[in-house]
């Protein structure tokens, strides 16, 4: 058999350089610590992007990490800061299942020394978590009320798709939005329903709604998977050419919806922005800093047909 | 000696089960407040409170308008920092702002100003329409986010704000408004990032004084 001898010396140089590295790079992530990824469900890509950027983040800054599911369900939270605080994780970085059921599994986690950085959704207290990233869900939604007006006009029938009714970004989303649409008395809403942030659920609650109220305009969703779900639905009714779809989030696959002229508009959020803050909050954190703001409200952008060109991956691209 | 022992065996059980479904919990008072606070918040009362024991009273910190034009036309950047404020992890760039100006023009958008005399380019627009937005709260700088357990007590302190402005300032500058009066004003802005021509900038007002012509 012939041997290369310069392959050779290659292979044992690599080889002799994992050995090397690799003990150094596990020493310093275990030297620094454990963080935990807490995310209200991985049922919604836009969760899913949230989580592995906190935990992609928390790797890059030297910390082992950790995606704990919550599965939208508040008992499962609590399971699962239990299951992080008896684990000797340092700092948990947190998107909550529900404004007031999540605040016990958080003031927990403060008893048990460990800091709580919540990201996208809020907890209602002021004294639990060390610091609140938050999306400003109501001036986004407030962009987008005046936006639907533009588009739709000052009279017409539409429908509004709710989030989780115990989350405040439901409500101050669906605020925002009836803030300004509310003033222009020939927009009349028909139905105002739950669909849980959920894309199925969007879909099949949808499909009710049209068939008592076939003659809609447009449709406004608390998020985007429930506006891909109310798209599907509208084209199985042959009526997406003629309802205005509008959602927020500004995940992925509405983007390319609104590029290609079927979703009216979103709200970007910028989750990878969110969710990388947080992870460096935590780390100056276990460096020692302490005088974090409570609340941390992060800008949300409109995502129209005119402007879509500017965002994508889940916020502006550079 | 046997009922003793069974007596302290019972008492154990009823503390363990105590532990476990207790009588009573103890929770920090301000904890209570802060809950009890959020489940009472008032926006009506409260806004009406915030207008009139703060924010009028703080109306002379807000920055010359002339001035801050002038510095935003020469360096954009500096201007935000040294006369706005930038919320959280935002770009846009808010403005407490006072002046006195010619009124050039009433259109149905608002009453357009001057602030220099013979010049005829409007540099601020008082809005007379719908206001929607969080520029009046947060505007000022007097309120902070962070004091609001619930955001949605928070944002209902905007339309609350928001309703104040329509109720009590615009109605008088709609019908009063001539051209060629002077108006002084308070009032909040707010610049978006890529906003390169602010004129005429676009000022909420807060207070509001006409001068007959």
């Amino acid at each position: 058999m012939k041997t290369n001898p310069l392959k050779l010396a290659l292979t044992v140089l690599l080889a002799a350089a994992a050995i090397f590295f690799t003990p150094s790079l596990l020493a310093q992530a275990t030297a620094k610590g454990k963080i935990a990824v807490v995310v209200s469900t991985l049922n919604n890509p836009w969760f899913v992007v949230l989580g592995e950027t906190a935990k992609a983040r928390a790797l890059e800054l030297g910390y082992e990490a950790t995606i704990f599911d919550s599965q939208n369900d508040t008992a499962k939270e609590a399971a699962n800061f239990e299951n992080i605080i008896a684990s000797g994780y340092q700092a948990i970085l947190f998107n909550p299942t529900d404004a007031n059921g999540s605040v016990a599994n958080v003031q927990k986690a403060k008893a048990a020394g460990l800091p709580v950085f919540c990201i996208d959704r809020e907890i209602n207290s002021t004294n639990a978590a060390t610091a609140q990233m938050l999306s400003d869900s109501y001036s986004g939604c407030v962009k987008l009320g005046e936006y639907f007006v533009e588009q739709v006009g000052e009279t017409g029938k539409y429908v509004e798709l709710l989030g989780l009714v115990g989350d405040n970004n439901t409500w101050n989303r669906s605020k925002g939005f009836h803030s300004v649409v509310d003033r222009y008395p020939g927009l009349k809403m028909v139905a105002q329903q739950s669909a849980e942030f959920d894309r199925a659920k969007g879909l099949e609650v949808l499909e009710a709604i049209l068939q008592k109220n076939p003659d809609i305009n447009a449709v406004f969703c608390g998020n985007d998977a429930m506006a891909m779900g109310a798209y599907q639905a509208l084209v199985a009714a042959g009526k997406d050419k003629q309802v205005k779809v509008f959602g927020f989030d500004g995940a992925d696959d509405v983007v390319k919806l609104i590029a290609e002229g079927k979703i009216t508009a979103t709200g970007m959020q910028f989750p990878k922005k969110m969710a990388q803050q947080a992870a460096e909050f935590a780390d100056q954190y276990l460096h020692g800093k302490r005088d974090f703001p409570q609340k941390i409200p992060v800008a949300v952008e409109l995502v129209t047909q005119e402007n879509v060109g500017k965002y994508g991956d889940y916020g502006r691209k550079h | 000696m046997k009922r003793a022992v069974l007596a302290v065996i019972a008492l154990g059980l009823l503390a363990g089960g105590f532990r476990f479904v207790p009588l009573f919990h103890f929770v920090p008072l301000k904890q209570e407040q802060g809950r009890q606070a959020a489940a009472e918040f008032n926006p009506t009362n409260f806004a009406a409170a915030f207008w009139n024991d703060r924010l009028l009273k703080s109306l002379d910190r807000a920055a010359d308008a002339g001035t801050v034009l002038a510095a935003l036309a020469a360096d954009s950047p500096k201007a935000r920092a040294q006369f706005g404020r930038t919320l959280g992890m935002s770009s846009a760039t808010l403005f407490f702002l006072r002046g006195t100006g010619r009124v050039v023009s009433v259109t149905k958008k608002g009453v357009s100003l001057v602030l220099k005399n013979g010049d005829n380019t409007a540099d601020i627009l008082l809005p007379t329409g719908l206001l929607f937005g969080n520029t009046v709260r947060d505007g000022t700088g007097l309120l902070d986010a962070s004091a609001f357990p619930n955001s949605q007590n928070f944002n209902d302190l905007s339309a609350e704000l928001n309703r104040i402005v329509e109720t009590t300032l615009l109605p008088q500058l709609r019908e009063q408004s001539k051209v060629g009066a002077k108006i002084s004003f308070a009032g909040c802005a707010e610049i978006a990032e890529d906003d390169a021509d602010v004129k005429p900038l676009p000022v909420i007002p807060v207070a509001v004084k006409l001068e007959s012509p």
